[in-house]
């Protein structure tokens, strides 16, 4: 599959992101010791970038697009979004139930879902990596994970 | 004068036994992630850094550059085994690890790879050690105009490690330096691109970012990919070849060694590239460059000596100049940065206490490897064989624990979380992540020097290039973009000759 269309719009994309940085950086000026101040890098970089996003745009338009890009593959696609998810959903409950008990249920759940079914496997695993995680980091590098609200 | 001192350094880490613990961990988990395919010596040194944060700093150092000096080693492990490697840098292993495996002589490809990071990594360690004081030395006549130009000097790299298309690779580099600004700039004190959300006042962090770009989007890949490639299983056979052999490649290790090292030390080229160079110059010069592919042994010592070499190379100018020559050294420069030391020339005038152990620290490392390596290879080996199923969320969970654990925040988590999901979209649409990771160090650098240079000339642009080495540093930075756009035209000119020659032979 060949990447132009993706390409354009990403160019398109970074055309108007490189427009509202330029746009936006005004706001910093005025209180620089010199001439170039604060607002001045990011609208060269701005800039610079608007030309680049043309570059691939013009590239996109005349079917010069060198890469090809990779295909995504659905079913892995999805396998990905959920682990996200379930990522998601283990940062919150941490604050709920505590880091250990979330880290558990965490890593039971993913290797559960990636297709993992032996219970004494899941069930080791999800303990000891959950404990030695909990062991480093909070006993030995004293670093305070969440510890719920029960 | 720079022996003495490393003598000490010796003393100094013998003194203290954790210390050597701490690079036998280093190396040995550096060896357990390289081949591990997945998973690089890059993430492997951004998942361990937050393990780091309560160590004393040298120590702290230490273990990373065991992961380092191990990550790269044992990427060869995989390539030889499964013909995946395990890092990029081994690449140039498979050519003829592989074959040797397929002939049932693992072992002994895996044992003269080893042997081959030992001499290649202690010579570039060497090379390292005495080299870096040198170029400390001259950096200290930089001030903040010639320092700009080394920045703009190492952007311009951005050009080597771009991958297929260079537009791609500047944009990703111009996203970076546009993510730089962000926080309060410590020229005005002017908050920037902030949002009024108070925790981005200190910018975009340095580990969540990292760690979303090299650990999150692999984590994300890797799962993707479960559902296309099978894992493969791997077996090892008679470990240690015999002395004979091994002293009749010394010569070339010792070559490849450093080759590596002075290649690694320009910025941008990194190990892949050396492991490539030292090949096709082993290939040149070998009395039997026929067998190049089919299972050489030189084949095999040359790129492992030369990808260790590569590792004391690319150190120099992250140390001495705080310009990272691959994203690996970037990572030890964001760890540097973190336990409180700046890279850079004054690193070497007002920190020797730091230098001297970490170079003393890189030529212990490369002992442990070997004896790691020699006897630990079969373990490795198994662990190839672990259950993605498994090792997957575990690394996941590193991840989320990793980025957390900087700053005590769940925003960063959800910042790493959030790059990670972008990084994993720009790999698919072919932007290379790499030059923002480069950008995200070299911006602030580039940044306050220039405004610092302007104040002082008074505004005047001319001061960049009438200071003679600020000068050339430019003129480098052209010659470096344009010879590496000219390679790259002709790489592809290559290409596509070879694509129509193909379509010939069908047609």
């Amino acid at each position: 599959m060949k990447s132009n269309r993706i390409d354009l719009l990403t160019g398109i994309g970074l055309c108007l992101i490189s427009l509202a940085v330029f746009i936006y950086a005004f706001e910093f000026s005025g209180r620089g010791v010199n001439s170039y101040g604060p607002n001045f890098f990011p609208q060269a970089i701005a800039c610079l970038l608007f030309l680049a996003s043309a570059g691939l745009i013009y590239q996109a338009l005349k079917g010069h697009t060198t890469a090809s890009i990779e295909s995504i593959n659905k079913a892995g696609f999805i396998k990905a979004s959920v682990t996200l998810a379930l990522a998601i959903i283990y940062v919150f409950a941490m604050n709920f139930v505590g880091f250990f008990i979330a880290t558990i249920a965490f890593l039971y759940a993913v290797m559960f879902y990636l297709g993992q079914r032996k219970q004494i496997v899941l069930t080791i695993t999800a303990l000891s990596v959950a404990s030695v995680i909990y062991g480093i980091f909070s006993v030995f590098l004293k670093i305070p994970l969440p510890e719920g609200i029960l | 004068m720079s022996f003495f001192y490393l003598l000490e350094a010796f003393q100094t880490i013998f003194s203290d036994l954790s210390s050597l613990l701490f690079i036998l961990m280093g190396v040995t988990a550096g060896i357990m992630v390289g081949c591990l395919p997945g998973l690089t010596a890059t993430m492997g040194c951004a998942l361990l850094i937050p393990f780091t944060f309560s160590l004393p700093p040298v120590q702290g150092l230490l273990m990373l550059m065991g992961i380092f000096t191990g990550g790269i080693y044992g990427g060869s492990i995989s390539a030889i085994l499964i013909r995946t490697p395990g890092t990029p840098a081994a690449a140039a292993t498979l050519l003829d690890g592989h074959p040797l495996s397929m002939r049932g002589e693992a072992g002994k490809a895996i044992g003269i790879g080893t042997i081959a990071s030992f001499v290649g990594g202690t010579i570039g360690a060497l090379i390292m050690a005495f080299m870096a004081p040198q170029i400390a030395k001259f950096g200290l006549l930089f001030g903040p105009p010639e320092f700009f130009a080394l920045a703009i000097f190492g952007l311009s790299m951005i050009i080597s490690i771009s991958g297929e298309s260079l537009l791609k690779g500047a944009i990703a580099a111009l996203i970076g330096l546009l993510i730089t600004t962000i926080g309060f700039d410590p020229l005005s004190g002017v908050p920037r691109f902030t949002f009024n959300n108070e925790n981005l006042l200190g910018g975009i962090t340095f580990i969540p970012a990292l760690i979303g770009m090299f650990g999150f989007a692999q984590v994300f890949r890797n799962i993707e990919r479960m559902e296309l490639v099978p894992q493969v299983k791997s077996k090892v056979g008679r470990l240690l070849p015999p002395f004979k052999e091994v002293r009749s490649l010394l010569p070339t290790m010792a070559k490849s060694g450093s080759m590596g090292a002075v290649t690694g030390s320009v910025p941008g080229l990194g190990c892949d590239i050396a492991a490539f160079i030292a090949y096709g110059e082993a290939k040149r010069t070998s009395k039997t460059p026929e067998k190049f592919g089919q299972g050489s042994l030189e084949g095999i010592a040359a790129p492992e000596a030369a990808n260790n070499g590569a590792t004391g190379g690319a150190m120099i100018p992250m140390l001495t100049l705080g310009v990272p020559g691959d994203a690996v050294t970037a990572v030890l420069l964001g760890a540097l940065t973190i336990h409180g030391f700046q890279p850079g020339p004054l690193l070497f005038r007002d920190h020797l206490d730091v230098v001297y152990p970490i170079f003393a620290g890189m030529i212990l490392c490369q002992l442990v490897l070997l004896i790691v390596g020699l006897s630990g290879a079969r373990l490795f080996a198994k662990l190839i064989n672990i259950d993605t199923r498994i090792l997957t969320p575990v690394i996941f969970l590193l991840c989320i624990v990793g980025s957390y654990s900087m700053r005590f925040s769940f925003f960063d988590v959800g910042l790493a979380l959030t790059i990670g999901v972008i990084a994993y979209f720009m790999g698919k649409a072919k932007f290379p992540v790499s030059p923002v990771l480069l950008a995200l160090i070299l911006g602030p650098m580039a940044e306050q020097n220039m405004r610092r240079s302007l104040m002082y000339s008074q505004d005047d642009l001319s001061i960049f290039v009438t200071r003679p080495i600020s000068a050339a540093f430019l003129i480098l930075a052209v010659i470096m973009v344009y010879s590496g756009y000219r390679r790259f035209k002709k790489i592809k000119e290559i290409e596509a000759r070879m694509q129509t020659e193909s379509q010939h032979q069908e047609g």
